[in-house]
């Protein structure tokens, strides 16, 4: 018996899980949040569904696809999150629309999902000073001449950043655009 | 020559899509666009991924180290209760049973209180409507009084013993003078460093008050200026929040544990002094309907009494009338 136990080889090393956190913690983000109300209870979601799997991570298959169990783990907990929040809440209508929309659009869920995770990942691999200044002018709205004056530099300098990175971006994901333009398409009917 | 011309119309596109052009910029992307079909699409990809961007915005934030090192330490949390348990086979029964003590438990706590574990180790006790006395994890004692909630973590690390109080609580505080013992409530901090005393600082109150039974208590109040009073035994620091400031009284309600004790003294008190007492302590609703009545003098004592039985002493005492209606309690005169 103890022999056997010993045998039990830990699948999921630390490194690799922290590797799994960081490629997927911000797309599992925004996947939980399309069902519950704020950020901060979607990250608490993903976060117990960290745990778990860190828990169970002697018995988890590094070969399975990890992927569709984070996000299968993500969508269940938020369902019952939802359950859980009927009790108290007593405007149901809004769970109830809740409810009756996430079958249907389960698959283009997972390509919606697919795709933010390359926007998030090619935004992420602009170089640092780079992805500063696109995200204060993309995210916060400020002008060139003010992400200048915030950051000591000229304005020069911010618009060849700016131009810089988009640059990139669009190397990165011009593989997607097809489905980009796709999904655009599909949606608006 | 083309290359060169290729770089001037990025710097237009993303001027064009971050609202930094101008209208004769415009009026030359415009141009521009009309030159070659490709061009149109290169425009239409740019302004995709630009629009597409917002889907991530929400996240984009997101610091994934501090995030790690939130999951990082509980998963070091995680494995000590594992480790606990490791490498023993345990039957099913041993996990029902398990399971059977913390549905009873869970039961247990959620009579008097709720406790709540968040994943930063912190634990919190909030009771309802019934004082609850609690162990904290370095041994000292807390009586919280109804409708209060303590914060504490669950091992105190560091020098500095720190929790925080909303509402009423008796403590008895373990001595170590190494390591002070610090309440944090929402307008002063009470440091101590082995003794016992009653907080009072329910937010919604006008003040806070401190009363030593043993050993010395430092209170400081927060703010610009902290100021701090020492108290000693026998003694009342009160803090007024409107006014800001912070007094030592010898003032001393002789009743001012009874939420705890349940055990009263009075001495020549009107019934409206004794019935607001009661009030707070058992968290009921006494009116007296009449103004003579009001004034009516007592001298009694309680000891550890349901408010029934203090009621029954009442009325035969000022021979007056106990009625219950509404979850009210009325006393008047009898006819």
């Amino acid at each position: 018996m103890a022999a056997k136990e010993r045998n039990i080889e830990i699948k999921l090393d630390k490194r690799t899980f922290e590797e799994l956190f960081r490629s997927f913690f911000p797309s599992l983000v925004l996947f939980a949040q399309k069902y519950v109300p704020d950020q901060d209870t979607a990250k608490d979601i993903v976060h117990n569904v960290f745990i778990n799997l860190w828990e169970k991570r002697q018995q988890v298959d590094t070969d399975s696809p990890l992927k569709s169990y984070l996000f299968t783990s993500v969508h269940n907990r938020c369902l019952n999150y939802i359950r859980d929040q009927k009790k108290f809440d007593k405007d149901e209508t809004r769970f109830q629309r809740l409810d009756s929309t996430e079958f249907s659009d389960g698959v283009d869920r997972l390509e919606e999902q697919e795709l933010e995770q390359r926007i998030y990942d090619a935004l992420q691999a602009l170089p640092e000073k780079c992805r500063e200044i696109f995200m204060l002018n993309r995210f916060e709205g400020l002008k060139y001449a003010e992400i200048a004056q915030k950051l000591g530099i000229s304005v020069k300098t911010v618009e060849t950043q700016m131009s810089k990175a988009l640059k990139i971006l669009r190397e990165k994901l011009i593989d997607y655009l097809g489905m980009i333009i796709l999904f655009i398409l599909t949606h608006l009917n | 020559m083309e290359k060169k011309n290729e770089n001037i119309d990025i710097e237009l596109i993303t001027r064009h899509l971050s609202g930094e052009s101008s209208v004769s910029e415009d009026k030359e992307l415009k141009r521009w666009l009309a030159e070659n079909p490709e061009n149109i699409k290169l425009l239409d990809q740019y302004t995709t991924i630009w629009e597409k961007l917002g889907r991530v915005e929400s996240v984009a934030g997101i610091d994934l180290n501090a995030e790690w090192n939130v999951l990082e330490s509980r998963m070091a949390e995680s494995e000590k209760i594992v480790s606990l348990h490791a490498g023993r086979k345990r039957s099913v029964s041993f996990y029902i049973a398990r399971i059977a003590v913390a549905a009873m438990l869970a039961v247990v706590l959620t009579f008097t209180g709720i406790y709540t574990v968040n994943r930063f180790g912190y634990r919190t006790m909030a009771t309802m409507n019934q004082p609850e006395e609690l162990v904290l994890p370095d041994g000292s004692t807390v009586t919280l009084n109804h409708f209060s909630s303590l914060k504490y973590p669950r091992k105190f690390s560091g020098e500095i013993r720190s929790i925080e109080l909303d509402g009423e609580g008796f403590f008895e505080v373990e001595s170590d003078p190494d390591n002070p013992f610090v309440i944090n409530t929402r307008d002063v901090d009470i440091k101590v460093l082995g003794t016992s005393f009653n907080v009072n600082a329910y937010s919604e109150n006008a003040a806070v008050e401190v009363i030593v039974k043993t050993g010395e208590v430092a209170v400081t109040r927060h703010g610009e200026v902290p100021r701090t009073i020492i108290l000693k035994p026998g003694n009342k620091g009160v803090y007024k929040k409107t006014e800001e400031t912070l007094e030592i009284t010898q003032e001393i309600d002789r009743n001012y544990l009874a939420w705890k004790t349940k055990s009263f003294v009075f001495e020549d008190q009107t019934l409206l002094d004794v019935s607001k007492q009661l009030s707070k302590v058992y968290h009921a609703e006494i009116i007296i309907d009449s103004d003579s009545l009001k004034d009516a003098r007592i001298t009694t004592t309680f000891n550890d009494q349901s408010l029934d039985a203090i009621l029954n002493v009442l009325s035969a005492t000022l021979d007056l009338d106990v009625r219950k209606s509404n979850g009210q309690i009325i006393l008047s005169e009898t006819n």
